[in-house]
């Protein structure tokens, strides 16, 4: 019986795009492992699903109310771990399978977390800073112990950031007694790095998904020198990501942002290109060094890697056919649809799953946490240094599990996932 | 609780030229969403919204 069958949750079999591949790449390693059925049932359902609604008083003085949500799926590894978003509307099958996602990535990743995702119903560009602050406040106190340090871990999402991560923990640490307050600073993470953040936060995800091309290269017998790559996505993860692919002596060919595409096989310079969309708007359209090209063109460009790193079903049964490049790396989340990869893996294109290529950003998470846990202060280059080990546990677990199965990379990282939460529960058992 | 499946497209300031994606009901996270809280002014909204209709 596949989750989307489960009688108990209908309204999963609603869900869209991305939503639905990540419910079909749980049931294919679900089935591949013959997942031991309770545990089957445990996993597809979620712990824990609170609603909350909180008054806040308005700058002229109206009190609006706010409905707020927290979905907690699998705490079996850890304390349940995954971002925040502010947004008008909410689906709650879809933050069920977000906050499932989260558990796939932190077991893979090999960290002590589960998976979680909240927010709040709320359009922020209709308030201003000081009301968004009284809202976060209000929505972490009406939370109250349903997150906390050791327990359920918020991180910034859609609409979220450092400053929105700040205001929590300094309401979370408020409502503790004095001597208290400051041992529970790691509430959330993605604070600012003058407040518990982690230096090399940034760079994280980008690092991460860098540093697993250059070990899928290695396990190659290649080096990254003079290899061609194409990027989608410029922000974040995709600067990131091209800045030290660049500094490894591979070139970057092409470029898609969200407002158009460029192409050079000569190269294009990373940090040239980044200063020139910092100066244009943030869009890289009229680059001098390099030719404008129609948006259907980028992903048939000549490469030998591409990263997607925007956003999710870019690479489909539509274009997998015109991918040029040898090994697709999964900047962002769930790029390539279930069909578009079947295409691939027959043409003999690797993929580095989405749950492997971009966990940097939740491996940063964590040593925020253990870094405020501890009452250390790490260094950007000891950060780079435990991500790179980190990542290439999780890379070469991967790769093993793949080769011994035969089976592909993202199947093996799912298995991989899973298997760690049923271990678990096997030796635990089931209270009572 | 609302249930109208969303996408964050109608809430970024290039929905009405993002040449990423036609599926704009559809998008969960985006590397280019603009994220505009990082703005200091603390008496006014942040950004003015763009009505568009979904797709």
């Amino acid at each position: 019986m596949t989750l989307l069958k489960e009688p108990k949750s209908p309204k999963i079999q609603n869900a869209k795009g991305m939503v639905e591949n990540v419910l079909e790449q749980f049931n294919n390693a679900a089935d591949y492992i013959d997942l031991h059925p309770s545990i089957r049932k445990i996993l597809s359902i979620t712990n824990n699903e609170i609603i909350v609604n909180f008054p806040v008083k308005m700058d002229n003085g109206d009190v609006e109310i706010f409905q707020g949500y927290r979905v907690q799926h699998n705490n079996a590894l850890g304390p349940y771990k995954g971002g925040l978003r502010y947004h008008p509307t909410v689906d709650i099958d879809a933050a069920r399978a977000l906050a499932m996602w989260m558990t796939w990535k932190t077991s893979l990743a090999g960290l002590p977390y589960g998976g979680g995702k909240g927010g709040i119903q709320i359009d922020p560009s209709k308030y201003s800073k000081s009301e968004l602050e009284r809202i976060t406040r209000r929505f972490t106190f009406a939370l109250g112990d349903n997150i906390g340090p050791e327990h359920d871990i918020p991180a910034p999402d859609v609409n979220t950031n450092d400053q929105t991560m700040a205001w929590m923990a300094d309401t979370y640490m408020s409502t503790k007694a004095p001597a208290e307050r400051s041992k529970n600073q790691h509430v959330v993470t993605g604070k600012p790095t003058g407040s518990g953040g982690l230096e090399g936060r940034d760079r994280a995800t980008g690092y991460g998904v860098f540093l697993t091309i250059k070990f899928w290269a290695q396990q190659h017998k290649e080096t990254l020198k003079n290899k061609t790559f194409i990027v989608q996505g410029f922000g974040n993860v995709g600067y990131w990501a091209a800045h030290f692919l660049e500094q490894e002596g591979a070139k970057m060919v092409g470029v898609q942002d969200a407002f158009g595409s460029i192409n050079n096989p000569k190269g294009i310079n990373v940090e040239q290109l980044f200063q020139y969309t910092k100066n244009n708007n943030g869009s890289l359209v009229g680059y001098p060094d390099a030719l404008e090209i129609d948006k259907d063109e980028f992903f048939a460009l000549p490469c030998d890697i591409c990263i997607p790193a925007a956003l999710g079903n870019q690479i489909t049964e539509g274009n997998a056919h015109l991918i040029k490049a040898k090994l697709i790396a999964e900047g962002a989340n769930g790029p390539t649809n279930v069909e578009g990869e079947k295409i691939l893996l027959e043409r003999g294109i690797a993929i580095i799953p989405d749950i492997l290529c971009n966990s940097g950003g939740v491996i940063a998470s964590y040593f925020e946490w253990l870094q405020n846990r501890n009452g250390e202060l790490w260094q950007m280059d000891e950060v780079l240094v435990k991500l790179e080990k980190k990542i290439k546990n999780s890379f070469d677990r991967v790769v093993n599990y793949a080769t011994t199965e035969g089976i592909d990379l993202r199947k093996a990282a799912y298995c991989i996932a899973i298997e760690r939460i049923e271990k678990a529960y096997i030796q635990r058992g089931i209270f009572p | 609780m609302d249930k109208k499946t969303f996408s964050i497209c109608p809430s970024c300031i290039h929905v009405n030229t993002c040449i990423l994606t036609e599926a704009k009901d559809k998008v969960w996270s985006c590397s280019e969403y603009d994220d505009l809280l990082h703005e200091e002014n603390t008496s006014k909204p942040l950004v003015q919204i763009h009505e568009v209709e979904l797709i």
